[in-house]
């Protein structure tokens, strides 16, 4: 019953996890750049309370309505004409930049000051030293939790299929208009976001392991 | 040599150092005794330059060290902190080499640097260990190779005996007679006074921010009236 739209569905999961790397790989360069500069240690007050307010507004507009801003109201508004996958990636890579921020800065700042002050002695800047020593034992404390963000991104691709972008939702949505099958195409969409959520971890726990190997 | 006049320190509109004016002679063993909150860690801290070091008032020979560079100081002056903070995320051997490359060495000279130094204090054996899983003695051993490997002419240690039993003190007392065979500077705190007394060529006890008292001779140190009340307390 659910061979015949398997090749179909394929294609709207190819869709979804390319709008997810794209959506964790954003987030995370600019919730990282964001959670750097808002953290204790660089004392950039000003840039802090700016980021603060950032990742406030992040997190208090449903990403549902960041979408619909990011289709509807920015294009009319700047004059522009951007594609619905942009508007969708662009709006979702904001939304979780707010909360990649936070964790970011928080894990940064769960580093004891002493790392920084033993840096320092030893002639590291402030780049070096959260390059080579801060940066990999924050992302080792708040790896679960960064893994948590980037699986609840993977589901919200779905709010995508509001604004027409044909990922796996919207692909399982057009086949049960079309040919009225509604719970066998639900059930196989459930199923194919439990494998991505499986691959997702399997993946990002081997890495965990992989890179993190002190206690 | 290091001479320190008038030297004020003020953090958070407290007097901590309070008018330190004397010499620190090269190739010899310092220690700084006293009481807690003395001022004795600040002053350490304050010549490794982890707080910033007022100009005109530390001279290591005749150079002022407020105008050093990061990169400078680190060549000159090593530090071991009191818990050793090594870097959670290396083992033994990276936590020596890395200090290395970012001063533009090539890996292949820092490993060898850092092997050398290992094997001087007896770990090499421990390289590929991260620190979690040394003891707190292997922790010092390594936290004093790690400042040893940019050749600094003074390493200063706060406090090294506060978590050692006295089979490790014993150790350390010779590691630090054999950095001054090598023509090092050693300068250190401690309430210890058994492993003061081991190895001092100068003390000085500090009270309220002040270097109260001065020794050089081991013979008088026991007589030292400041000292016999600070033993008593």
């Amino acid at each position: 019953m659910i061979i015949p739209y398997i090749p179909l569905l394929l294609k709207g999961a190819l869709v979804t996890a390319t709008t997810w790397i794209c959506a964790t790989v954003g987030s995370l360069l600019l919730g990282t750049i964001f959670g750097i500069l808002s953290c204790n240690q660089l004392k950039l007050k000003k840039l802090k309370i700016i980021v603060r307010i950032f990742a406030f507004i992040a997190k208090a507009v449903p990403a549902y309505v960041q979408i619909l801003i990011a289709y509807f109201a920015v294009p009319t508004v700047l004059n522009i004409d951007i594609s619905n996958f942009t508007a969708g990636v662009s709006a979702l890579i904001f939304c979780s930049s707010g909360y990649v921020t936070e964790i970011i800065r928080s894990g940064i700042n769960t580093v004891p000051t002493s790392q920084w002050d033993a840096a320092y002695v030893l002639g590291y800047s402030k780049y070096q030293t959260l390059v080579r020593i801060i940066l990999p034992q924050a992302i080792r404390n708040i790896f679960p939790t960064l893994l948590a963000e980037f699986e609840q991104l993977l589901k919200s691709t779905s709010l995508l299929a509001t604004i027409g972008v044909t990922e796996l939702t919207k692909t399982g949505m057009n086949i049960i208009s079309r040919e009225l099958l509604p719970i066998p195409i639900y059930l196989t969409l459930a199923l194919m976001y439990i494998l991505f959520s499986t691959l997702l971890q399997t993946v990002l726990l081997y890495t965990e392991r992989y890179y993190y190997d002190y206690r | 040599m290091i001479t320190v006049k008038n030297l004020n320190l003020i953090i958070n509109d407290q007097l901590i150092l309070d008018d330190l004016s004397f010499t620190i002679q090269k190739g010899k063993i310092s220690i700084f005794i006293g009481k807690s909150g003395a001022g004795k860690t600040t002053f350490l801290k304050t010549i490794a330059g982890l707080y910033s070091i007022p100009e005109n008032n530390i001279f290591l020979e005749d150079q002022d060290l407020s105008k050093l560079n990061e990169s400078q100081r680190c060549k000159k002056i090593g530090f071991v902190f009191q818990n050793f903070n090594l870097f959670a995320n290396m083992t033994v051997l990276e936590n020596c080499t890395d200090p290395l490359l970012i001063q533009k060495i090539s890996q292949q000279d820092a490993d060898s640097k850092a092997k050398e130094i290992l094997n001087l204090l007896d770990i090499v054996n421990l390289q590929h260990k991260y620190p979690s899983q040394l003891s707190g003695g292997q922790q010092q051993r390594v936290a004093i190779a790690r400042a040893l490997c940019l050749n600094p002419e003074i390493i200063i240690l706060d406090e090294p005996t506060a978590s050692l039993d006295p089979i490790n003190t014993d150790g350390l007392v010779t590691i630090l007679k054999n950095l001054v065979n090598r023509g090092i500077t050693v300068i250190t705190s401690s309430q210890d006074m058994s492993f003061v007394s081991k190895i001092f060529d100068q003390v000085f006890f500090m009270e309220n921010g002040k270097i109260v008292e001065f020794n050089n001779d081991a013979s008088t140190l026991s007589n030292s009236s400041k000292i016999q009340t600070f033993l008593q307390s």
